[in-house]
């Protein structure tokens, strides 16, 4: 029993423990899931803020190179200048004109790059301011110089004006490199910072992502082996279970053949005192049979000398003793009879054969159709019957008692009618004898079906025997039988067989 | 006609070991008019010594009927009716098996094994009175064969 409970536990455990594994495991991933997302689109963020931040220090530098451009050009200029004052010639003069053509451009550039910044923006606007007034300056300078007045024109170079021009040109050139490497640093540290943020981001990801993964190899791994555990239990319980009911099965055929074995020897062991109570039954008739002659010769001498008592034993006692010995002892033989019939009919061996059933019922109806006409009944088959392959002595005293019965309990209230029919019903075959006799009462539905037991009113001759051996039979069979019946409303003897005998049912 | 001095009276040897069944045959035996010895054995175990061993027994001495009851409290009747038939000084003597069984698969093992006469004992016991009266019959017109010295 602690077995069976245990096997009854397992099962119940597999599913508790597969039903804990898909809730972790569900977990696991549905974590695992959002935390690769959010991962995802942090990276996918940082990455484009690294291109963001990459884009502004590339444009710093564009910056720094124009600011560096314009310097040596303005540098480049003064040089061509001071050769032109220096030596008042052409070649110096175009190499002014060609530097001086490409500030206003250089400048429009840092004009363009500077535009988010309103700092620089201010230093673009200034510079510019100078750049032109110094052009002017140096406008006056050249064409002095060209006109031969070297002397005004090297006097205006001379001029504080030119000079400070110049140097704020430069200072302001100086600050505004000054101000982009500043923006250059803080940028750089930005994306150094951003760069630093994106690897820690990815490093957790990918440390969390290690976790689930070994956390969910650890889960199922314990299913794996929760599962492989209780598989092993479940095979050594199938091959106990199998076992045990090999053994009970055994038990239960040897337990079925010692009761074969016992209703034969005990019939045949009544049978021996019964032959011995009869036999000398019989002695004891002859020898009254002697008595009686006596009495006779005795009483046709003197039938006064023959006292009245010992008349009336020899000739009325003795004889009635006798009888009842008799009768006793038949009856006792028919119950014997019957023990050793139905003890017979365990140990027979049962052969399946394809059995057409409306042949064997018509037949069997035929046996009884002269105590059918008498009792002015009719028993007919209704619709096809189902054909069964089975045991054909064995149907044939199943459906012959059933028959047989009906025909017997009949009801003289009404004419009699008797209805066989039968259907395939989930597999089984279904057979009913139905009558409109006397019926069963509920209480007795159970009890007709025991050896030796009869119910309703005892006017029909029978020893209870015919039920009882008809149960026997069914269950030889593989089959059971069941009566549904009201008092005087008839009853339905029901019938259910598996559709082949099967061979272990003998 | 053979000489008088080979005819031997021939004994009953009755085994069976309910005393009121073998009263009852006895005296039907008698009141069908047959005086031959009956010797009665209760157990197989003295009845087959007396078959086999007796020196007044069928097998050493004069020939025999045999009427055997197959339930015997020492022995299955039927195990001694397979040795009576399986000693060739025996074979030929007539066995009339008296049981209480009417099982046709023991009648039938009974008769395969060499049984002559398979009676029945019915409680009805008109007949079985008739058939031991039948038996007296049997036993005076049977040709019971010489034993070979």
């Amino acid at each position: 029993m602690t077995n069976a409970a245990a096997g009854a536990r397992d099962p119940s455990n597999l599913e508790q423990s597969a039903r804990r594994f898909r809730r972790s495991i569900l977990t696991v991933l549905a974590v695992g899931l959002a935390a690769v997302a959010v991962m995802a689109a942090v990276a996918v963020w940082l990455v484009d803020r690294s291109q963001d931040y990459g884009r502004w220090i590339e444009h710093t530098y564009i910056v720094e190179a124009h600011v560096n451009r314009f310097a040596a050009l303005t540098e480049r200029a003064e040089t061509a200048r001071r050769g032109y004052l220096l030596a008042p010639n052409a070649k110096y003069q175009s190499g002014y004109e060609r530097v001086r053509a490409e500030i206003p451009t250089a400048l429009n550039e840092i004009a363009v790059d500077t535009m988010d910044n309103p700092v620089q923006r201010r230093n673009v606007l200034q510079l510019r301011a100078l750049t032109d007034e110094r052009a002017k300056l140096v406008e006056q300078m050249m064409v002095l110089a060209a006109k031969g007045d070297v002397d005004a024109a090297v006097g205006l170079f001379k001029q504080d004006r030119d000079h400070e021009l110049l140097g704020k040109v430069r200072a302001l050139t100086q600050s505004m490199l000054d101000e982009e490497g500043r923006l250059l640093n803080l940028r750089v540290a930005r994306d150094k910072d951003n760069a630093s943020l994106l690897l820690a981001v990815v490093l957790i990801g990918g440390g969390l992502m290690a976790i689930l993964s070994f956390g969910s190899m650890l889960l199922m791994r314990r299913y794996a082996s929760d599962l492989d555990r209780t598989q092993g239990e479940l095979r050594v319980l199938n091959t106990d279970l199998e076992a045990r009911v090999k053994s009970r099965t055994s038990e239960l055929s040897r337990a079925n053949d010692e009761i074969q074995r016992f209703a034969y020897i005990v019939s045949h062991d009544l049978r021996s005192p019964l032959v011995n109570v009869m036999g000398f039954t019989s002695e004891l008739e002859v020898s009254l049979k002697v008595l009686r002659g006596q009495i006779e010769t005795t009483r046709e001498a003197d039938p006064n000398r023959l006292p009245k008592a010992v008349q009336e034993a020899v000739e009325i006692d003795m004889p009635e003793a006798i009888g009842f010995i008799r009768s006793s002892t038949r009856k006792m033989d028919g119950l014997i009879n019957a023990i050793l019939r139905l003890s017979r009919e365990g140990r027979r061996n049962l052969t399946a054969e394809p059995l057409a059933m409306d042949t064997v019922v018509n037949g069997l109806i035929d046996n009884v159709r002269h105590r059918l006409t008498e009792k002015g009944a009719d028993a007919v088959i209704e619709g096809d019957l189902p054909d069964i392959s089975s045991d054909r002595l064995a149907i044939e005293q199943v459906f012959g008692n059933l028959i047989d019965n009906a025909v017997k309990y009949l009801s003289p209230k009404r004419p009699g009618e008797i209805v066989v029919r039968g259907r395939r019903e989930a597999g089984l075959l279904i057979y009913e004898i139905q009558d409109n006799g006397r019926g069963v009462a509920p209480g007795d539905q159970e009890r007709i079906f025991e050896l030796f037991r009869r119910a309703g009113t005892q006017d029909q001759a029978g020893e209870g025997i015919g039920l009882a051996h008809v149960r026997a039979l069914m269950y030889r069979l593989g089959g059971t039988i069941r009566c549904v019946s009201e008092l005087d409303q008839g009853a339905t003897f029901r019938l259910s067989f598996p559709p082949n005998l099967s061979n272990d049912a003998s | 006609m053979t000489a008088v001095a080979d005819h031997k009276p021939v004994t009953i040897v009755m085994i069976e070991d309910d005393e009121g069944h073998a009263r009852l045959i006895e005296r039907n035996i008698r009141r069908a008019g047959i005086s031959n010895e009956i010797r009665h054995f209760a157990d197989g175990t003295t009845a087959l010594n007396f078959l086999f061993e007796g020196a007044q027994g069928p097998l050493k001495n004069g020939p025999a009927l045999i009427l055997l009851d197959l339930n015997l409290p020492d022995m299955n009747g039927v195990d001694i009716l397979a040795k009576i038939k399986a000693e060739p000084g025996l074979k030929r003597t007539p066995v009339v098996v008296l049981t209480t069984t009417d099982d046709k698969v023991e009648i039938q093992r009974c008769y395969d094994l060499g049984c002559n006469v398979y009676i029945t004992k019915p409680v009805n016991y008109e007949s079985f009175a008739d058939a031991i009266r039948q038996l007296g019959l049997f036993l005076s017109v049977i040709q019971v064969p010489e034993i070979e010295a």
